[in-house]
């Protein structure tokens, strides 16, 4: 196998070109183009599984799974229903849909499955919010994306992390193309809404549509 | 269309290019005129901005991290997959199938000749049928005529259906 090589930074541009010989290779028996394979594919892998598990052991669990099951089932891959990318990626997103389940089966305690409020609230202080506030960029960008629902984070992962169009996203999502723009609107939202918590443009435009409706 | 009018809900859908051509020329007009929405306007770039800078960079693998992986994930691929349970039964529970199937046959087998061997009830000799005509003018000469037809092999159109074990004697009305 070749020294493995950190592709991250170049893999929203592997494309087919690239991949459709290296899988021609892997049908053929060439066990060294699996490792080559593996090794293009697997940063991207990774990081769209950590965008969404945003759990380190979790995401390696996942790449794993996704690409054993790729690698046994690469002769089902139908080049004519989308990219090889797409194909990686919608693999990979069921699996962090299984990998979630997993999760929160056992952990989740029924107090809060009831919503009748057992633990106390946080103190102010150490709001979210205003952890969010104290942190830098990065940090507080991924502790706004912890506060998504997991398909809104799967879809800021497929678009702003993978790169993927809005056709590739509902591809990969499985629905239609404007379920897949309004659920990156809707993040984009609530992302907003998590690193500024107080939009004092929400006041002031609820305060002057009140004055106006009154004066009028 | 007013300065109160604010355009705050379509922002979002503004810079991501998720509106109609009407609707983005209405919030660009809107936004000459709205300082508050220029600055919202501001805040969804600034996040657009982070997402698009940030987002790639989000979960980079350390060095090696994956190649750690490679060995499990290689071994796991070369092992044969685990093919689905087959139902296939074994002899023990094919022999006892058999044995099932085998008595269903006899019992409808056998439910059959009953219903054939039905038809064939002994009857003696003396109480059989004869071509002697049925004498109509002296009922009471039907009574212990042994001769007489049976009413059943007389009357069913099915004389296997349902034979009558004994004679009926009929006596008559005045017998009842």
């Amino acid at each position: 196998m070749t020294p493995f090589a950190d592709n991250s930074a170049t893999q929203n541009g592997q494309d087919d070109e690239r991949l459709l010989p290296l899988l021609t290779r892997c049908l053929n028996g060439d066990q060294r183009a699996f490792g080559e394979f593996y090794e293009m594919v697997s940063p991207g892998v990774y990081r769209l599984a950590y965008s969404i598990l945003l759990d380190r052991h979790d995401s390696e669990d996942v790449v794993q799974e996704a690409l054993v099951y790729a690698f046994r089932n690469l002769r089902h891959y139908d080049p004519a229903r989308g990219t090889i990318r797409t194909w990686l990626y919608t693999i990979t997103v069921s699996r962090c849909r299984n990998a979630r389940r997993r999760k929160w089966l056992p952990t989740t305690a029924l107090s809060h499955l009831l919503s009748i409020g057992v633990e106390p609230p946080a103190p102010v202080d150490h709001t979210p919010e205003a952890a969010i506030a104290r942190m830098g960029v990065r940090d507080a960008l991924e502790a706004a994306l912890a506060t998504l629902s997991p398909r809104l984070r799967e879809a800021v992962a497929l678009r702003y992390g993978q790169g993927l169009t809005y056709r590739e996203m509902a591809e990969v999502l499985d629905c239609p193309q404007k379920t897949a723009e309004s659920r990156v609107r809707l993040a984009h939202d609530a992302i907003r809404a998590a690193l500024h918590s107080a939009d004092p443009l929400s006041e002031s435009t609820l305060l002057e549509e009140l004055w106006s409706f009154q004066s009028g | 269309m007013t300065t109160h009018n604010h355009v705050t809900d379509l922002l979002s859908a503004y810079v991501h290019g998720h509106l109609s051509a009407q609707h983005r020329q209405r919030v660009t007009l809107h936004l000459r005129t709205c300082a508050a929405c220029r600055a919202a306007l501001e805040r969804e770039n600034a996040v657009l901005h982070d997402l698009t800078a940030y987002m790639p960079t989000l979960g980079k693998p350390a060095p090696d991290q994956l190649r750690r992986l490679w060995p499990a994930i290689w071994s796991e691929v070369r092992t044969v997959p685990r093919q689905p349970l087959r139902m296939v039964p074994s002899a023990g529970v094919l022999l006892a199938m058999l044995l099932i199937c085998a008595f269903s046959m006899s019992a409808l087998v056998g439910g059959t000749t009953h219903a054939m061997a039905a038809p064939n009830p002994f009857v003696p000799s003396d109480m059989r049928a004869t071509n002697t005509p049925i004498r109509t003018d002296s009922p009471e000469h039907i009574v212990g005529d042994e001769s007489a037809p049976l009413p059943s092999q007389t009357a069913s159109p099915l004389p296997m259906a349902s034979p009558a074990p004994l004679a009926v004697r009929w006596n008559g009305p005045d017998n009842r």
